[in-house]
Parts: C-alpha cells; sequence; structure tokens
C-alpha cells in the first residue's frame, strides 16, 4: 500500500488499478512514516440496503450495519458504487471496473475523511499559483477554464495548483487553495498550496473585458461551481465557506482565447 | 399557513435572499429577493407567528392603518404560497 500526503494529510491508498493510479497520484507520494488514513479499494457487485438514506445532488448517504455509507452517483442517476467508512478507514466497493470512477470513488472518501478534522470546502475550477498567491479561475464546463490557465503557463511558467476539484482548507479564518490529484481529465496539479487570493468566473466573448462582482452577482455565478449541502445539517458548513468565497475579490471575465485576456486579468489582479 | 422548509435565508452583502432548497438540491436559477415588507413578515414566519400577531407587529413597527397592513400582509402570503414558500397546515 502506498502512502501520500494530500492537503497536509496522510493517506495510505491501495488502488485496484495500481500501476496507472500510482503513477497518477506519484507527485504526493511520502516515505514519512506516519499514519493517518486509510482508503481500499476494490471492486465488487453487491445489493444495497440503507437505513435513514438522505440524498444530495451527487450521492446517497445513509447507514448500514450502523456504518455510514456513500453512494456516489453518475451523470445518469446510477449508483456506481459504495464507500463504507468506519473510523480513519474508508472502504471503496466500484461496482465495475472502470479507472475514471476509481478516481472519483477515491476522491469522495478522501473529501469525507479530510472534512473529519478540516475545515475543508470544494470548487470546481482551474487554479494557479501567481507571485505566491492562488487565482480560481471557474466556470461551467467546457467554457475553457484549462485553455485559459494553460495560457498563464505559457505566458508566465506559473504552476497549476489543481485543474478541476479544487480542495480549499480554512486555516485561521483565511482560505488557502490545496493541490490534489484529484484534476480531471489533463492531470494538471501539483503538491502545493497558497492563498486564496480572487476567483475568476470565465465567460467565453469576442471582446476581453473584465468587471467586478458584488457578492451577491459572485453568490449566484458561485453556488453552481461548489459542492452542494446534502442536506440542512450541511448547510452551516456550505454558509461558512460560500460567505467567505464571495466576500473575496470576484471578477467576471469575458474573453477569447489570447495572451491578451490573460494581460487584462491580471492587470486588476495586480492592483489588488 | 406554515412555513414549507424549502427555502433557506440568506445574507449576501448587504442583501438577503430565499435559496430555493430541497430533496438536498439548490435551485440555483430561482432565487427570491425580498423587499423590506417581506423580509419582516418572514423572519415573523420564521418565529411560529400566526398571522394576526404578524399583522399587529407591521402594525406597530411601521405605524400602519390595519387595514392597509392587512391587504399588504394578504398579497405578500399569496405570493409566498404561489412560491412554495409556505402551506396550508
Amino acid at each position: 500500500m502506498n502512502k501520500y500526503l494530500i492537503a497536509k494529510h496522510y493517506f495510505e491508498i491501495e488502488f485496484f488499478n495500481k500501476d496507472y493510479l500510482s503513477w497518477r497520484f506519484r507527485k504526493y507520494k511520502t516515505n514519512d512514516d506516519k499514519e493517518e488514513f486509510k482508503i481500499i479499494v476494490n471492486v465488487k457487485t453487491q445489493t444495497l440496503s440503507f437505513t435513514d438514506l438522505k440524498k444530495s445532488n451527487s450521492f446517497y448517504k445513509g447507514y448500514e450495519n450502523g456504518k455510514l455509507v456513500q453512494i456516489p452517483l453518475g451523470l445518469d442517476g446510477e449508483a456506481f458504487g459504495k464507500i463504507t467508512y468506519d473510523g480513519n478507514n474508508a472502504y471503496v466497493d466500484l461496482f465495475n471496473d472502470d479507472i475514471t470512477k476509481e478516481i472519483i470513488m477515491v476522491q469522495y472518501a478522501f473529501n469525507h475523511l479530510i472534512e473529519e478534522c478540516e475545515q475543508a470546502f470544494l470548487i470546481h475550477g482551474s487554479s494557479i499559483l501567481y507571485r505566491d498567491n492562488g487565482y480560481l479561475f471557474t466556470a461551467p464546463s467546457g467554457t475553457g477554464k484549462s485553455t485559459h490557465t494553460n495560457l498563464w503557463k505559457e505566458l508566465y511558467g506559473v504552476s497549476h495548483i489543481n485543474d478541476d476539484k479544487n480542495t480549499i482548507l480554512s486555516e485561521n479564518d483565511k482560505l488557502y487553495l490545496y493541490g490534489t490529484p484529484f484534476s480531471g481529465k489533463h492531470g494538471r496539479d501539483n503538491p502545493i498550496h497558497a492563498p486564496l487570493k480572487a476567483i475568476i468566473f470565465l465567460q467565453q466573448g469576442k471582446i476581453n473585458e473584465v468587471s467586478r462582482l458584488t457578492p451577491k452577482e459572485a453568490f449566484v455565478r458561485l453556488i453552481t461551481q461548489v459542492v452542494q449541502p446534502a442536506d440542512f445539517d450541511e448547510l452551516d458548513h456550505w454558509n461558512y465557506f460560500v460567505d467567505r468565497l464571495i466576500l473575496l475579490p470576484c471578477f467576471l471575465l469575458t474573453c477569447d482565447i489570447s495572451y491578451d485576456a490573460v494581460k487584462i486579468i491580471e492587470k486588476e489582479l495586480l492592483s489588488l | 399557513m406554515k412555513l414549507t422548509g424549502n427555502y433557506f435565508l440568506k445574507k449576501i452583502g448587504p442583501d438577503e435572499v430565499l435559496v430555493p432548497f430541497s430533496d438536498g438540491k439548490l435551485d440555483t436559477s430561482s432565487l427570491v429577493s425580498l423587499n423590506e415588507t417581506a423580509l419582516f413578515i418572514y423572519r415573523k414566519l420564521l418565529d411560529n407567528k400566526s398571522f394576526e400577531e404578524i399583522l399587529d407587529a407591521i402594525v406597530k413597527e411601521y405605524e400602519v392603518e390595519e387595514d392597509v397592513a392587512k391587504q399588504d400582509l394578504l398579497e405578500i402570503f399569496e405570493n409566498f404560497k404561489k412560491l412554495g414558500i409556505l402551506e396550508d397546515e
């Protein structure tokens, strides 16, 4: 079983697809002799039975034999696996051998375990480290977040923190972006972290222009890009992060694919 | 009439809006902005106040005639009902 240091915490992970996923997680591998969490993946078809089942927008949560169970759902609403939590361990049962779904399941387990000990939150987007600060570019899938942040890399050699599911930790009431291996199809991520300085909402356009958003405008755009609460019990946690995120400097960048688009938002970010 | 529990009140900067939330899903397309009176009434509903108690509170808070306050309150209750914020007990 390999050990990884992800977002300040130690995870021993036994993958089912060991070769590919050990390679995919290689940047986070550590030889430190510390034990914290375990995630064990198997492929197992089974019948589901639960009590107190609750459904969020992307998973079911319930109890089986007194243990918390989570059932992630695909875009088609089909369950593709089950995660059983037992203390600091997560047992992931995939219903079919599928590498993409294995990464998603491990990510669910990671999120759950880290939230046991950290104020943590997940946000969809592409983030970069630029002049010691983290900047998050977010938008619906297909808008061109990765394309835009790649232009920053070409122009200034910045590092990606994460290119898909960004983990945000709250430390001393300040928000930090942490790199994790859960970074989407391009695998652009690094084991680095930085204070989150601003959020940039992207939309495609023929003319490059930028405007500062009010908290209300940012809220309306943000809530489609963050993990949603499963029930009213999770609202306090959700509100804690959403309230802090919308009070950060938030911009709307309408842009094409060009260095000019990078420079127009860079000017705003450097004036903060 | 009682609150359906399908919304939560969220303060966003200087604004307060009702966010639809039911079955573990936020409906981000239909946030409800409340004016001062509607917000006052919603807060009273959160405190489980009855129609008559809210009416009395409006008359005292805004120093208006009871007939005028009642008309406003009925209108807001009707709107709340249409939006699924309120339902019959």
